[in-house]
């Protein structure tokens, strides 16, 4: 062991069911009280208000599934991920729960800044087959356009931003007529970022004139 | 609980999902009486109340019941719930309330009561209980059911004083009595402490107070439900202390909780172990009128301190009183001198001080905010009242005066960090309130209030002051409804039919829609308001014994005319208030062998 190494644990959960309808504020919150039940050795801040260091990779919207999410925290000393798994499963639940643990050298750079894709599912509703046909013809003509400008609001102004080249995959997977299942993979990060919902608002057209709804949104993982 | 096709269209969604840690789920059909307890406002208030979660503590540790919780929900979602046709459920289990055995309401603050309508109203259940063949059976408790009449005609029942104890003899009952109505309300009748209208005549009844005796032998809950949506106490909480002697005046809690009832510190230092394990909270409140009253505060803090320091759990004492040693309390516990500190010196001038007797005097705030500054607090609160019995202008511009001179302290003690100073003044209109020595007196109306409230803004000084005053609407409505009588009950439902589900972080309360409930039924508020009711007057809440007699009452209002303080009993003699009659002695204070 390198003297002074720092260690973190890399924790990949997922947020379903009623739980999906959290904040990320709350998540964040759940989380740091899991830790402290759990009793790991977490390590924290430094200063008079001293707080756990736990950086989630990208926050999910509230209502949004995540099946893989990723989330650090610093430890005090190095633990193995089996201990870490059998301390901290118990204080969460089934809807918010941790599904694997590894436990990686602390460097300088945040453990997520290398994610630059997101992929997400997204489960569609149709009235009639019909309507899904039109869906998957407009998902085909948006990935076929040069470019696709959306609106975006900032608190002081309104932008336009072309998300064509960040949208990396888009393809509609028709299941019984009336049941579709967008899969996407997005860009992610400051410059690439790409909503679902932005994607969901270039086929609006399609979605009502084919009387389809989304009726879940998934995060199936980032990387 | 709302159902999931409605949660994407609220804008908390997190207050209506449950499954938080600590939440205790029972399997229906395993026990005998299911109890909803409701809170009438909002997850984030309601979340905070420590007697909630006591009770829903007690009734759970019961293998035959289960205790479910149920909040009013938003504006936002009860409009969804009402067009969809969805009924109020609980959040344990998503049963809905009109399902369940018994509707236990907290009646914490009178413009909750719109809100306790709202609760039968979602619930499905006919707002009157004489109109209810069915469902649940209506419990209501907490500080307003001391005085119950203006909201008789909604509830089959109220628990009156500590509900430790009774809460279990209710269920006992409802079991004996196989749930048939008219069987259980008869035994309900039998208990000590319960007021059933359908059973009782106020003019022959006499409802003596529930009061627990042996404080710290009391369940407390030590894994509390750990909300996922940020509330408003977000943090553990600890009842180290329940009553308070120092006899203000105008202070029912001062009142209805008495005697003086401590927890030992060895209790709460195993309490508060297993609260911070059991929630992963990092900061701890310490619950009771007044902190620094209790016996053995330092050693408490000492020995919390000791437990947690290594754990970065923090304790917080929300309430003090005005002197030095609260402040050398405050500074042995805050590691951050984040949020300002707090006092409450009531009035502006020594003799009207002296009236309400609120014994403190300039002095003590001086040197208390003097010792403050020095341990390195930039903000203080100030909370004082105005509309008080026997106030006159010259004592409502001391309180400007009394502002300036603590400005002065800092000027004194502050050296360079002067310029950060910031003094929140608070305050609030006098409300009699039943059970009081004050309940006799006047309160003053809108017009006057406000006449109050500019009269002091205007001498208030300006710089490094933050002057806030509570609405003179709904402090004049709270007091009404405070000693109203069982004729606001046809007021209370107009006024919630118009839409004044009021609760003051919702900022519903209309003040124009409750004067026209009112002025429906032949009442003019401000006149009901400004009314000072007769020594001799049957009062509407004659009838409900809190222990305190109402001679002792007489006299204290007596002597607060003659200008004359009464000291603390637990400093000096006995007073004779009354409540000897329901403890054998009062209780020995703290003492931790």
């Amino acid at each position: 062991m390198i003297e002074g190494q720092r260690w973190y644990a890399r924790l990949t959960y997922r947020k379903t069911g009623r739980l999906r309808w959290l904040g990320h504020l709350d998540i964040r919150r759940g989380f740091e009280r899991a830790l402290r039940r759990s009793g790991l050795p977490v390590a924290y801040s430094q200063g008079y208000n001293p707080h756990i260091r736990l950086t989630f990779a990208h926050p999910l919207p509230v209502g949004v599934e995540g099946w893989a999410e990723l989330c650090a925290v610093d430890l005090a000393r190095e633990v193995s991920p089996q201990e870490i798994g059998k301390q901290l499963l118990p204080q969460l639940c089934d809807d918010l729960q941790v599904t694997s643990v590894e436990v990686l050298p602390r460097g300088r750079r945040s453990p997520f800044a290398d994610l630059s894709v997101a992929s997400y599912e997204l489960v569609l509703s149709a009235d009639s087959p019909r309507g899904m046909t039109i869906v998957a013809e407009a998902v085909d003509r948006c990935l076929a356009s040069e470019e696709l400008v959306v609106e975006r609001r900032t608190k002081r102004n309104v932008v336009w931003v072309d998300i064509r080249p960040h949208i990396y995959t888009a393809q509609l997977k028709i299941e019984d007529g009336n049941i579709g299942r967008l899969v996407l993979e997005l860009g992610l990060g400051e410059k690439r970022l790409v909503k679902p919902q932005e994607v969901v608002d270039c086929l609006a057209p399609a979605l009502s004139e084919g009387g389809v709804r989304v009726v879940r949104t998934i995060r199936t993982g980032l990387r | 609980m709302l159902p999931e096709y409605l949660l994407g269209k609220v804008q908390n969604p997190a207050h209506y999902i449950g499954s938080e840690h600590n939440i205790v789920v029972k399997d229906p059909g395993r026990v005998e009486v299911r109890f909803a307890l409701a809170y009438p406002d909002g997850y984030r208030v309601g979340m905070s109340h420590i007697g909630s979660r006591i009770l829903y503590h007690i009734i759970n540790q019961r293998p035959d019941a289960a205790c479910e919780r149920v909040f009013l929900p938003a504006a936002d979602a009860r409009q969804l719930m009402q067009q969809a046709g969805i009924k109020l459920a609980t959040l344990e289990t998503g049963t809905p309330v009109a399902e369940c055995d018994i509707l236990g309401i907290t009646l914490q603050y009178e413009l909750n009561y719109t809100g306790a309508l709202a609760i039968l109203d979602l619930s499905g259940l006919p707002l009157r209980a004489a109109q209810r063949r069915a469902g649940p059976l209506v419990v209501g408790g907490g500080p307003c059911a001391f005085n119950p009449e203006p909201v008789v005609p909604f509830f089959d029942a109220f628990v009156i004083g500590d509900g430790e104890e009774v809460v279990g003899e209710l269920i006992e009952v409802y079991k004996q009595a196989a749930g048939r109505r008219e069987a259980v309300l008869e035994g309900w009748a039998e208990l000590g402490g319960v007021y059933v209208p359908s059973r009782h005549d106020p003019g022959e009844c006499r409802i003596t107070r529930c009061v627990v005796q042996d404080l710290d032998a009391m369940p407390f809950p030590t894994a509390p439900v750990v909300p996922w949506a940020e509330i408003v106490h977000d943090r553990a909480q600890l009842e180290i202390a329940r009553g308070c002697t120092r006899g203000c005046r105008f202070c029912q809690a001062g009142i209805i909780y008495r005697p003086v009832r401590e927890r030992r510190v060895q209790t709460l230092l195993q309490q508060a172990r297993q609260i911070i394990a059991s929630t992963g909270y990092d900061e701890i409140s310490l619950l009771a009128l007044n902190c620094a009253d209790y016996t053995q505060i330092e050693q408490l803090i000492d020995a919390l301190i000791a437990e947690f320091a290594d754990k970065r759990v923090s304790v917080g004492l929300p309430s003090l009183r005005t002197d030095t040693f609260s402040v050398q309390l405050a500074r042995s516990v805050a590691r951050v001198r984040k949020s300002g500190l707090t006092f409450a010196p009531e009035a502006g001038s020594q003799r009207l001080r002296d009236s309400i007797n609120k014994q403190v005097q300039d002095a003590d705030l001086l040197d208390a905010v003097a010792a403050a500054f020095e341990a390195g607090w930039t903000t203080i609160k100030l909370y004082f009242m105005v509309g008080l019995p026997q106030e006159r202008e010259e004592d409502v511009l001391a309180i400007a005066g009394l502002v300036q001179q603590v400005i002065e302290a800092g000027r004194r003690s502050m050296g360079s960090r002067f310029g950060r100073l910031q003094v929140n003044v608070s305050v609030a209109g006098f409300i009699p309130k039943p059970h009081t020595p004050f309940q006799w007196c006047r309160q003053l109306d809108r017009q006057e209030l406000v006449a109050r409230q500019q009269l002091l803004a205007a001498r208030m000084p300006r710089k490094h002051v933050k002057l806030d005053f509570h609405e003179a609407d709904q402090t004049v409505l709270e007091g009404v409804l405070a000693r109203g009588g069982r004729q606001l009950a046809d007021v209370i439902e107009r006024a919630y039919k118009s839409g004044c589900v009021g609760d003051r972080w919702q900022a519903e309360v209309d003040p124009a829609r409750w004067r026209e409930a009112f002025s429906e039924q032949g009442l003019d508020l401000e006149a009901v308001a400004g009314r000072s009711l007769s020594i001799d007057e049957w009062l509407p809440w004659d009838h409900i014994d809190c222990g305190v007699d109402r001679e002792f009452l007489r006299r204290e209002l007596e002597r607060s005319t003659e200008g004359k303080v009464t000291p603390d009993c637990r400093e000096g003699p006995c007073l004779h208030c009354g409540m000897q009659r329901l403890v054998s002695r009062c209780p020995e204070v703290a003492g931790d062998d």
